[in-house]
């Protein structure tokens, strides 16, 4: 009888295990977290944001935002499907819904609330609810660590975010932007009255008068990098231009909020106060 | 005489069966193409069982494939490619002019600018009322913008009582305009996700095909086409000269009227439900004409079934070249369309065509 349970037991954790094989992915930071929880390798497609772990960018890819397709999900026969929230259209979630297909939908924002719940809904749906705890914690414990930096240094120098895609397309981060994570790095937004993005204007920008200017790797390379953003008119007008504090992070890291957020607040922290000895 | 008359529709008649066909295997073809791969057979096999003619085990996911995504996705296509010829063909006819398209008396911007409205202002202000209803509210907001647009063009283009071709062109420019520079405000204030789904509308997007969807789009298509197909002998008096059309007995504002209004319908409900997608309401009536000849009678059908062939070709191009993922419509109506376009006006021009 015992044997008969315990052999129960081995087939049904058995096809639990083999259940969930094939994950597809949707938004960098839910990419990242199933990576971190060990089913990097169990991922079989992503979409074109996932670019961390490096292994990911080889996947076959669904496409992005508004282009991916329900069909295009399903021939690559998933069975489980994570989207942030309103990455994809309703349609494509309603159509794998009906397919049978586990889909799971967790939240977009880009906050510490939104990391938590991240983790917390993608390691339950993978049965992991205990290494995601252990994750959360870890993250909390090096968030205060920074915490503690932050309160401990005066400063909180002006950041201005660029989002920048090459000479002439260049956006200015406001609050709920891609640059967040300024809250919690001890420097400030230098144009906090902008929600969103809004295109950068020289005349505001003399006005906020930034200490920094931050950008996205990719970004600050599109504009043939830190010397020629300085010859962008009203640069040399600002503190930054000036003291020539013209800064990058990784796009990805910077933006997505996933599990390694601590070690990004811990970077622009840095790249900020580079009077502060690590 | 009469011989040679009947000899003459006989040719078309055939060319008639030759485009329905051309229509058909492009369904066939279409339905059995896609991301996921399901041979003709296993098709076969999930229709016999749908319609109950023999039972058979079929893949569940490959059966819904086919009637949850692709089949709607074709019913779709073929309307909104239909209504986009049909109406393409009856405002050029109407008003003797080439370079007539839905898109140039102000449907498509006034349609695309009442679904951003929605986005921008009901969303902002308005957030509780949205929430499910929001996909419908979408679709009916830009057919009111789509029709708006129209009336206002029409109305700022009658002088002593009657619509005059030269105003109302510069009177669709100036609403198209006056639309993308409403539109332009909206894109500064928005924020990104709306950004996105505004891009969805300029570019067009076929793979929003549900069969509730249908359920709206498919009464309202068959009306326009029916009405506008009706059209076709005024249409052919008006061709020949306004005043003869008249003397003739044909209620000429009236009947421009009712063409304007339900092309109108035809191409705002498919603005509403797809986007707006190029090119297919001005390349198609032209390879229409050029393979037929000038009779509305002709031109208008062909058209309406022509549009669909084309949507539903460009279509097996967008879900397939990028899979698993998807190119927007709009990209590959124009580069299938263009240089065709293109070609059908160097061989005219050389034959003295135009």
């Amino acid at each position: 009888m015992n044997k008969i349970f315990i052999l129960t037991i081995f087939i049904f954790s058995c096809l639990s295990i083999s259940a969930q094989h094939r994950i597809i992915t949707a938004g960098s930071s839910s990419s990242e977290i199933v990576c971190a929880l060990g089913y990097c390798e169990k991922i079989v497609a992503t979409d074109r944001t996932s670019l961390y772990p490096e292994a990911l960018q080889s996947l076959p890819s669904i496409g992005y935002r508004s282009n991916i397709s329900a069909e295009g999900i399903i021939s690559q026969n998933p069975d489980l499907v994570i989207f942030e929230k309103e990455y994809v259209k309703a349609e494509v979630i309603s159509h794998l819904q009906a397919t049978g297909i586990k889909t799971i939908v967790v939240t977009q924002e880009r906050n510490l609330e939104g990391i938590q719940e991240r983790i917390e809904i993608i390691a339950s749906a993978l049965n992991k609810t205990s290494e995601g705890e252990a994750m959360i914690s870890e993250i909390k414990k090096s968030l205060k660590l920074i915490q503690k930096k932050v309160d401990s240094t005066p400063s909180k120098p002006k950041v201005l975010c660029v989002y920048a895609r090459g000479q002439g397309n260049m956006q200015v981060g406001g609050k709920n932007s891609a640059f967040n994570l300024l809250d919690i790095s001890g420097a400030v937004n230098a144009v906090p009255e902008i929600e969103g993005y809004k295109p950068l204007n020289t005349e505001s920008l003399i006005k906020a008068n930034p200490d920094y200017i931050l950008f996205f790797d990719s970004g600050l390379k599109s504009l043939g990098g830190k010397a020629k953003v300085l010859e962008i008119p009203g640069v040399m007008q600002t503190t930054a231009g000036k003291k020539a504090q013209i800064i990058s992070m990784n796009g990805i890291l910077l933006s997505n909020w996933g599990p390694r957020v601590a070690e990004a607040a811990k970077e622009l922290f840095y790249l900020t106060h580079p009077e502060v000895v690590e | 005489m009469e011989l040679n008359l009947k000899l003459v529709k006989g040719k078309y008649a055939f060319s008639f069966i030759l485009l329905t066909g051309i229509l058909l295997g492009l369904l066939i073809i279409s339905l059995g193409i896609g991301a996921l791969e399901i041979t003709p057979l296993e098709i076969l096999k999930i229709f016999a069982n749908h319609l109950g003619i023999f039972e058979t085990p079929v893949d569940n996911t490959m059966e819904l494939v086919i009637f949850n995504i692709r089949l709607p996705r074709l019913i779709f296509t073929m309307l909104i490619g239909a209504s986009l010829g049909l109406s393409g063909a009856t405002l050029q006819g109407l008003f003797k002019n080439p370079l007539v398209e839905p898109g140039i008396i102000g449907i498509s911007s006034g349609a695309a600018l009442g679904a951003i409205l929605v986005i921008m202002v009901l969303e902002r202000f308005f957030p509780e009322i949205l929430g499910i209803a929001r996909q419908w509210f979408i679709p009916v907001f830009a057919f009111l913008g789509g029709i708006i647009a129209t009336i206002m063009t029409l109305k700022i283009s009658q002088f002593e009582g009657k619509t005059k071709v030269t105003y109302l062109i510069l009177a669709g420019v100036a609403m198209t305009s006056l639309a993308s520079a409403i539109i332009g405000i909206a894109i500064f204030y928005a924020d990104d996700a709306q950004l996105r789904t505004f891009t969805f509308w300029t570019l067009g997007d076929l793979s929003v095909a549900t069969w509730d969807k249908l359920a709206i789009l498919f009464p309202i298509t068959s009306l326009s086409v029916i009405v506008l197909i009706i059209l076709a002998k005024p249409l052919n008096a008006i061709a020949l000269g306004e005043a003869e059309a008249f003397h003739s007995g044909v209620a000429v504002e009236k009947v421009k009227f009712v063409a304007i209004v339900f092309s109108a319908l035809a191409v705002s409900t498919a603005v509403a439900f797809s986007g707006i997608i190029g090119f297919v309401g001005l390349v198609v009536p032209h390879i229409i004409r050029m393979c037929f000849n000038a009779d509305h009678t002709i031109v208008l059908p062909a058209s309406a079934i022509g549009g669909a062939c084309l949507l539903i070709f460009a279509d097996i191009f967008a879900r397939t070249l990028v899979a698993p993922a998807e190119l927007p419509i709009g990209v590959i109506t124009a580069l299938i369309g263009t240089p065709f376009f293109i070609y059908l006006l160097i061989t005219a021009k050389k034959k003295r065509l135009i």
